[in-house]
């Protein structure tokens, strides 16, 4: 047995949520999942999140480990995992060695110095024997998503740790996941899926409404479009003090435009776009005003001057204006066969 | 206080934070004022690039372009330009 494995990980091309970083630094390895990537991720929803700090933004929830079509995708109850292997480590270690990711909430307090309990959910990608640690990636390393080692000893306690609620992935079910690639599968272009996704982001429909039982239970939500309008909402309540503010939510638009600015090229390049127009020009002027507007939001956490925040509204609103404009260009400029 | 005193405080406070990133090399803290933007917000954080922004405005009194703020990896301003525009100057 070898004393060190560490699967195949590169830094996500986005990061936004754990979920989502933790899928793209596996899909990041293979480029033949760039097809499923671009066919993905295209309609953001806000969630309501009723006493929490902030309304929760993210790409629509498509349950990456379950349906991409290369994740093999095995989920075990914790009393599975100890039935199997009552040294968790021993256990991890074995996974890792049949080219299995874990994943799954684990008390980081045991990693962070000085940190309360913190349930949070951690992606396991390698391990050292010799030094006993763990290679593992999440946000809460250094504030944004990371990749640290965790001492086996350590991690032991963690995963113990947790009790009850507190195991939370997967709607609640808790449990660890296990993960790993499989390419002999693949994947079809879309593009007509592609086009009602964009249909939904306009409208502000979830086009995937009728398939709901497929992903993850949440509170009422908005899209697309209606995602700005929401966010004006929220930002005149951090304004009054009503609410708390939170920069994620922009965090994630920034993604979202950087994935559509990949998006047009690679539609251009398979000829499901016209060419010429100048639709990349036009998004990155609204990748620039979504990054104005997160650090803008960062500013006014470090300094609460409230004209800042009308700053991010008019430009919330601006980006809003744009985008319509462009997904409506984009839909005219689409090749459908 | 001259232009050229401005630019050197600004460019220890770069070296700072720089350094303070983890997996920062000697090489990368090395800023002089022509030295590009967008070449030294690469070497920070976002969060490093708003402190920074926050603590000049305090420190010289003065209210920075949000331009700073975006994304400015097609921009010339150097640290000189920064500097200019904490002393009052049109850039």
């Amino acid at each position: 047995m070898s004393s060190s494995i560490i699967l195949p990980m590169q830094y996500p091309i986005i990061t936004s949520w754990q979920w989502v970083a933790n899928s793209f630094a596996v899909l990041g390895n293979y480029p033949e999942t760039e097809p499923w990537i671009m066919n993905h991720f295209i309609q953001l929803q806000l969630t309501t999140n009723p006493g929490r700090i902030s309304a929760f933004v993210d790409f629509f929830r498509t349950p990456v480990f379950e349906y991409c079509p290369w994740l093999f995708h095995q989920h075990l109850k914790r009393e599975t995992v100890r039935f199997i292997n009552e040294d968790i480590c021993a256990f991890i270690v074995d996974c890792i060695n049949l080219n299995n990711y874990i994943y799954g909430v684990f008390d980081q307090a045991f990693f962070i110095e000085g940190h309360d309990s913190l349930p949070h959910d951690l992606f396991i990608y390698g391990y050292d024997l010799e030094r006993q640690v763990f290679h593992a990636a999440d946000f809460t390393f250094t504030g944004k998503y990371s990749f640290a080692e965790v001492p086996f000893e350590q991690l032991e306690k963690a995963y113990h740790a947790i009790e009850g609620d507190e195991d939370w992935l997967f709607s609640g079910k808790g449990g660890l996941s296990l993960i790993s690639f499989d390419d002999s599968l693949g994947y079809e272009f879309n593009i007509s899926n592609v086009a009602a996704q964009l249909e939904g982001f306009l409208t502000g429909h979830n086009c995937f409404e009728k398939s709901r039982e497929m992903t993850h239970k949440t509170n009422p939500c908005v899209y697309g479009l209606g995602v700005y309008d929401q966010l004006i909402e929220n930002l005149i309540k951090i304004q009054n003090k009503e609410q708390g503010a939170d920069y994620r939510p922009f965090h994630v638009l920034c993604d979202h435009k950087a994935l559509m600015l990949r998006r047009i090229p690679f539609l251009e390049q398979y000829g499901y776009l016209k060419p010429g127009t100048n639709l990349a020009e036009r998004y990155q002027s609204i990748e620039n005003d979504a990054f104005l507007c997160r650090n803008l939001l960062i500013k006014y956490m470090k300094t609460e001057q409230s004209s800042i925040i009308d700053k991010i509204i008019t430009n919330i609103r601006k980006i809003r204006n744009e985008e319509g404009e462009q997904i409506e260009s984009l839909l005219s400029n689409l090749v459908i066969v | 206080m001259s232009k050229q005193d401005i630019a050197g405080q600004i460019i220890q406070r770069i070296e700072q934070k720089i350094s303070a990133s983890p997996g920062s090399s000697p090489e990368d803290a090395v800023i002089t004022a022509d030295t590009l933007l967008r070449d030294v917000w690469l070497r920070l954080e976002s969060i490093q690039v708003v402190d920074l922004v926050v603590e000049l405005e305090t420190s010289y009194g003065t209210e920075l372009p949000d331009e700073l703020l975006g994304q400015i990896d097609r921009s010339p301003l150097k640290v000189s330009d920064l500097a200019a525009m904490v002393a009052g100057e049109a850039v």
